[in-house]
């Protein structure tokens, strides 16, 4: 059973007020409020402050950014340099590991197939499956954050 | 998402850096609204804005354009505005003449929306910050919980603790005026 504090109810009685249900029933609210003076006080003071919060509205800025930014960007967002970069270092690195793999391959090296043989699916695992392995999740959070 | 936010990601994508002009003259309105609400200075949250805008731009090509822009560029500003409020000296607000955050509301007289302006600036930023996405832009828990990154419980713990400093700041700063 939950313990019904003044904290708690103050707390879950703003969040009400905002449309948001809490755990606490609003027959619980209710209950401490017509019981707890100091309750009704703090509630009543809170609720003339969020009137007043939501009567008021926020300065419109007139500043205008865009010069400014402009002269700052960067000539091209990251990955499209990234891309660029690609565009050279991948087909050169094919040609050499498709070279070096015929050559192994034509040598009868049959440990070293067994050595690239698992790598070899990974890859075109991670290529079927369009997925780059390296790639940071940055939406990534702690949970209870 | 909306397609002309769409479109012009794509096109910045393919290296064409005016069509970012459309994202920040649609959002710098909004987004220094929101950095002066977490600075509660105008010119630091200028700079903010503009080095969010610059590191929007740079990671545009990690952008879903399935989602939004704004809630994801809400996450760059306020970054660098929590980057910039640290190195910074805590805000003396005595001396403001003007609302910062305020604008001026039919039937409330200067000198409280000056109260009012002034005890947000006194708040840290972290309060400041949900509270006036609360209350001047009117959002949901779950639209807070989804812009700031954590659960609508801590949503309501916040905001709730939020607004009892500010209401405690208010109390004493209408004391302190009576008193003069």
């Amino acid at each position: 059973m939950k313990t019904t504090d003044c904290e708690s109810v103050r707390m879950e009685w703003s969040a009400a007020s905002d449309g948001h249900r809490g755990s606490l029933d609003p027959a619980q609210l209710e209950g401490h409020l017509v019981q707890c003076g100091d309750c009704r006080r703090e509630v009543e003071g809170l609720g003339g402050l969020m009137r007043l919060l939501d009567s008021q509205q926020r300065r419109a800025s007139t500043d205008q950014l865009w010069s400014g930014i402009e002269a700052r960007l960067p000539a091209q967002t990251s990955t499209s340099r990234v891309s660029r970069d690609l565009r050279l270092v991948v087909p050169t690195a094919a040609v050499m590991i498709a070279y070096k793999l015929f050559e192994q391959f034509t040598l009868g090296n049959i440990g070293l197939k067994m050595k690239l043989l698992p790598l070899l699916l990974v890859i075109a695992l991670f290529a079927l499956l369009r997925e780059n392995p390296f790639r940071l999740n940055t939406n990534l959070q702690a949970k209870g954050e | 998402m909306d397609d002309a936010d769409a479109a012009a990601i794509r096109t910045c994508r393919s290296e064409d850096r005016q069509a970012f002009r459309h994202l920040v003259e649609k959002y710098q309105t909004q987004a220094i609204g929101h950095a002066i609400a977490i600075l509660g200075n105008r010119e630091d949250a200028l700079d903010a804005v503009q080095e969010a805008f610059i590191d929007a731009f740079r990671a545009l090509n990690r952008f879903d354009l399935s989602r939004s822009f704004y809630p994801w560029f809400y996450v760059l500003l306020r970054n660098r505005c929590y980057k910039s409020s640290a190195a910074r000296a805590r805000l003396k607000t005595d001396s403001i003449e003007e609302a910062e955050i305020l604008d001026q509301s039919e039937g409330m007289h200067y000198d409280e929306l000056l109260l009012l302006d002034r005890a947000l600036l006194q708040l840290d930023p972290e309060d400041r910050e949900i509270i006036t996405l609360k209350h001047l832009d009117g959002l949901s828990y779950e639209e807070l919980s989804e812009l700031l990154g954590i659960p609508a419980g801590t949503v309501m713990s916040r905001l709730f603790h939020a607004r009892t400093r500010l209401r405690d700041r208010l109390t004493r700063t209408s004391s302190k005026a009576s008193l003069r």
